[in-house]
């Protein structure tokens, strides 16, 4: 007597089933398909932080242009050729305005004269 | 290549490799799929599925317990998914006394393609239940756990696809005396 787990287990491992050779193809089809998808994640995402990194940039440089982070930036060089008196005179040069939001920060409206 | 080159090769996403893992396991796994879905082509097209999770997964396979068995369950949870998507398995028949087991004179002479006939008369439910416990060795509470019915409904399913087995087997085996 055997069990019944016996015959389909022992059948399973031994049987030779002869498989049709389109059910291959199927199956590389649908990874050929998910590599495409992955592929095309992968160039939006690489898009998108090229250009948040370009925006980024552009900010910062646009930032940094302006009179006023050009002249805080060079007070704050310390140059040994910045006497204290042109120190003065720079600072004095600027208007200052208080923003709301952003406490202590200080922008400039008009353009020193170097 | 023995397995466990054509395994990592797999894990690279090599082709050739996933085409040899395919040809070597496809007879089995097509084997089991046709235990559980009751035509060809349905268990063709669920193999078709069950491979590709299969090389889509095989990263996560981490050399831990045998890699046929892994790919055996991948393979029968797309079955039970199929089959759940269908709704065909119908299990609300819940018999009281689910002690009451049943043995099934099973004879030397009945051979695996009797028996896979004998399978597939019997109603979605049934045949899955009977696949998972007395083929695959699922225990009651892991049966109920994946296709979310009590301990007692996969129990009553048992019992009623052994009497229904038992009764088919009896039939055939008076065709062939006769």
């Amino acid at each position: 007597m055997r069990s019944v787990d016996d015959i389909i287990k022992s059948s399973e491992t031994q049987k030779r089933i002869d498989i049709n050779p389109q059910l291959w193809d199927r199956v590389e089809e649908k990874l050929d398909q998910r590599d495409l998808v992955k592929k095309k994640n992968r160039q939006i995402w690489m898009v998108a932080a090229s250009m948040a990194f370009v925006m980024v940039s552009a900010i910062g440089l646009l930032r940094y242009n302006t009179p006023q982070y050009q002249v805080e930036d060079l007070i704050n060089t310390n140059h040994p050729l910045l006497s204290n008196e042109l120190i003065n005179q720079l600072n004095s040069s600027i208007i200052y305005q208080d923003l709301p939001d952003h406490e202590g920060t200080l922008q400039a409206n008009t353009a020193p004269v170097i | 290549m023995n397995t466990e080159e054509i395994i990592y090769r797999c894990q690279q996403n090599e082709r050739r490799a996933q085409n040899e893992l395919f040809q070597h396991y496809a007879p089995l796994m097509y084997s089991i799929c046709l235990r559980y879905m009751k035509n060809r082509t349905d268990a063709e097209d669920v193999m078709v599925q069950g491979f590709f999770r299969v090389f889509d997964k095989i990263n996560t396979y981490k050399s831990e317990g045998s890699f046929e068995g892994w790919m055996k369950r991948i393979i029968v949870n797309e079955c039970l998914m199929t089959l759940r998507k269908r709704k065909s398995m119908g299990m609300t028949v819940v018999i009281d006394d689910v002690q009451n087991d049943i043995s099934i004179p099973w004879m030397d002479d009945l051979g695996y393609d009797e028996l896979i006939a004998l399978l597939d008369e019997l109603p979605d439910g049934y045949r899955t239940v009977f696949n998972l416990y007395a083929i695959e060795g699922y225990k009651h509470r892991e049966i109920a756990e994946l296709l979310d019915i009590s301990i007692n409904t996969s129990k009553s399913q048992l019992i009623l696809a052994r009497r229904k087995l038992q009764t088919l087997f009896k039939k055939k085996s008076q065709i062939k005396t006769a």
